[in-house]
């Protein structure tokens, strides 16, 4: 049992655990000393939290095969509502979080309930939600977005160790809701076979919409820890809040390859982590943004290779150990006949 | 005999609406009329003018709106706005668009399809402004109605040049930063505005370290590319953070770096230069952490747009063209901001909901107004409105 806990927490933390040690002794050897260490570990953990959250909250419903282009569009809106209010009431760090909260809550409410009275494509209900959402953040906010700059007592939730004990308290959450949940069961087996669950009896559309306002709670709290971090957040328009999501791929990977040994939510935010390293070791050592950009694309696409194929190395390692098994049966008969 | 009471009266009535007609429009034409004469019945045809935009959220296009919506108080114009526009495509429809909508001209703040667009545009029959660098494409286009220019007569450089240049130059010379980084924005993915810039900030440092200055910058290891949101960008400024550096120039929305700056403890001896708008985003950081704006007044730089859309209109596109019928340049000062008082200056008077180009002010620029108004007193007026003169 206790070798068994071993072998699953080696298996997960090895992957973030052999990134550091590459970047930490590269750039140490090629003389970028500070990869890792002080400052950066901050920085670290912002950007690991930051996409580790939107990270979660897109794994919720791509899991279970909707793809949602409007996480981009409610990260934002939910920041510049749950922000304005909070601006206007003179709450704290904690009462920005709670209205960032709510206001993710209610538009991820308001897309679920979309998609599920519309009937149509993910894909598409989220295109056209990702499109009105902006306008709205636009609208809302007179085209000014939401500037929170110098408001020390707000924007708390992007630096050390608060950051670090949010993304724990979110992590532990989500893990109870989805392992240990009829939610997270049901989530479950709506992720292997819809047909089969809705068969026996699972609610997709009330499982979608929950998926879709805890999404929006997560996306919430992504929009309070960067705002943290910036004090400013601009309106999006032409749906250029894709560009939030485009970071969360890799974790999601790497999380899908983690969970074995873990937990989904687990697993994301070690990949959201992995990210992080690779991010910052790359930019001590100097590479551009487009070749950062490059590279990141290049260990998505070795991941989705090794994902998509693990199978195979299973099956092999199967074969393997069954042709053993019959060589040994073999030799044994052979000896016995003798 | 009633009948002829009230048909003279009514007579007397429409003579004297006449004549107070002619009295208005007598006391504009005279030139030097006052706001009070400008009441948004002129021309009266409302001019509906489309503005192609590359971010509906940016502060310099906003301002740019506030200073037409001030106008359109005292002139008949309407400001229809693109979408930020992503591709030609998307820009070709908007031109169809203000065409169908009866748009009469249009600014071409942002231009994706290059001379393309400026030709779909005058092929139906709508007046274009704008876009310096495909201005040999189209200046013997009758429909082409000139635009803004940073560039002396004989000088090669590009106003984004000579932005960056700025920013350069000044933070070298204020002998207040010993260590700078660049943020390029989109330098990395080829985007001519940012390459411009980057290579005039180069320059403006080289002059600068020339004269004597002592500032360090290597292009090698002092740039960070790309934008905040980013995780790229996030570890890159906290990477400069945590060294030596003392200074930045941004050359695009530089509030984007005020919280890491305070979060790293460094606002007290950070120096920022960017290339922006004098408004609220800067205002309680000038002087402190901004030490440098690189300004583009909205009424002068592209307040121009609307004298030129205006005379070309209502029959006096001449004032618009060079002797060699050429499309005219507006020559234009870019207002480099280092001082508090000075910033606080230019706000205080946009706040008030004044101009350095009134409306009064413009419609001596109109060959409606005065009929004595040539392009040389149109070329002075923006000329000399400078930061030194305010």
């Amino acid at each position: 049992m206790a070798k068994n806990i071993l072998k699953r927490v080696i298996m997960s933390l090895i992957i973030p655990v052999v990134v550091y040690l590459f970047f930490f002794i590269l750039c140490n050897a090629t003389g970028h000393a500070g990869f890792g260490v002080g400052d950066d570990i901050k920085t670290i953990i912002y950007t690991s939290v930051f996409s580790g959250l939107i990270a979660l909250a897109m794994s919720i419903n791509l899991q279970t095969g909707r793809f949602d282009f409007s996480v981009g569009a409610t990260l934002v809106l939910s920041i510049i509502i749950g922000g304005t209010i909070a601006k206007d009431m003179g709450f704290t760090a904690a009462g920005l979080l709670i209205a960032t909260m709510i206001a993710g809550a209610i538009i991820g409410a308001i897309s679920g309930l979309v998609y599920i009275l519309l009937g149509l494509t993910p894909m598409v209900v989220s295109l056209g939600l990702a499109m009105i959402y902006e306008a709205v953040g636009f609208v809302f906010s007179n085209a000014k977005g939401i500037r929170l700059i110098g408001k020390t007592d707000m924007l708390k939730f992007a630096s050390f160790p608060n950051a670090l004990i949010l993304i724990i308290i979110v992590v532990a959450i989500m893990v109870i809701i989805m392992d240990y949940t009829k939610l997270g069961y049901n989530w479950k087996a709506l992720q292997t076979g819809q047909k089969i669950a809705t068969d026996v009896g699972i609610n997709e559309k009330k499982n979608a919409l929950i998926c879709y306002i805890i999404a929006g709670v997560l996306l919430g709290v992504a929009g309070c820890v960067f705002i943290s971090k910036y004090g400013i957040v601009d309106p999006e328009t032409g749906l250029s809040s894709s560009s939030y999501f485009m970071t969360a791929f890799l974790p999601l990977f790497i999380g899908g390859v983690i969970e074995k040994y873990s937990s989904k939510p687990i697993g994301i935010f070690i990949g959201a982590i992995t990210q992080a390293f690779i991010t910052s070791g790359l930019t001590w050592l100097g590479c551009s943004s487009s070749i950062i950009t490059v590279l990141n694309g290049v260990i998505v696409m070795v991941f989705l290779i090794y994902s998509s194929n693990s199978y195979i190395l299973v099956e092999q390692k199967m074969f393997k150990e069954k042709l053993e098994k019959l060589k040994a049966k073999r030799l044994e008969k052979q000896s016995g006949g003798n | 005999m009633k009948k002829r009471i009230l048909a003279m009266l009514l007579c007397a009535l429409m003579c004297l609406a006449l004549l107070a007609g002619c009295d208005n429009g007598g006391s504009s034409a005279g030139g030097g009329s006052s706001e009070a004469g400008l009441d948004g019945s002129w021309p009266e045809e409302t001019i509906k003018i489309g503005m192609e935009v590359y971010d509906t959220a940016d502060d310099q296009y906003l301002a740019f709106k506030d200073y037409v919506d001030y106008l359109s108080e005292y002139y008949n114009i309407e400001l229809i706005t693109s979408e930020s526009l992503e591709s030609p495509e998307a820009e070709m429809d908007f031109i169809d668009s203000c065409a169908a909508a009866g748009c009469k001209a249009i600014i071409g703040y942002y231009n994706l399809a290059g001379a393309e667009a400026i030709k779909h545009c005058m092929d139906q029959g709508m007046y274009y402004w704008g876009t310096e660098q495909y201005y040999d494409d189209v200046k013997n286009e009758d429909l082409y109605i000139g635009c803004y220019t940073f560039i002396e007569d004989g000088a090669t450089e590009n106003g984004d040049y000579l932005g960056g240049y700025e920013m350069g130059y000044q933070m070298g010379k204020s002998g207040e930063v010993n260590h700078i980084f660049y943020c390029s924005g989109g330098t990395a993915f080829g985007v001519q505005m940012f390459l411009d810039r980057q290579a005039g900030f180069e320059a403006g440092i080289a002059q600068a370290q020339a004269e004597g200055s002592t500032i360090k910058f290597d292009p090698a290891t002092d740039i960070i590319e790309g934008w905040p949101g980013t995780d790229d960008f996030t570890a890159a400024v906290g990477a400069k953070l945590a060294g030596d550096y003392d200074g930045a120039a941004v050359s695009f929305n530089a509030a984007a770096l005020f919280q890491p700056i305070m979060e790293a403890g460094k606002a007290e001896t950070m120096h920022l230069a960017t290339i922006g708008e004098v408004g609220d985003t800067y205002k309680d950081f000038m002087g402190n952490l901004i030490s440098v704006v690189v300004y583009d007044c909205e009424e002068v730089v592209f307040g121009n747009a609307i004298t030129a859309i205006l005379n070309a209109v209502t029959g006096h596109n001449d004032l618009n063209k060079n002797a060699d019928g050429t499309a005219a340049k507006i020559l234009v000062n870019r207002w480099v901001v280092t001082d508090v008082d000075t910033y606080n200056t230019i706000y205080d008077k946009h706040a008030a909901g004044e101009y350095y180009v009134s409306a009064d002010e413009l419609s001596n620029l109109l060959g409606e107004f005065n009929p004595d108004v040539t392009l040389e007193d149109i070329q002075d007026f923006y000329y000399s409105l400078d930061v030194s003169a305010i």
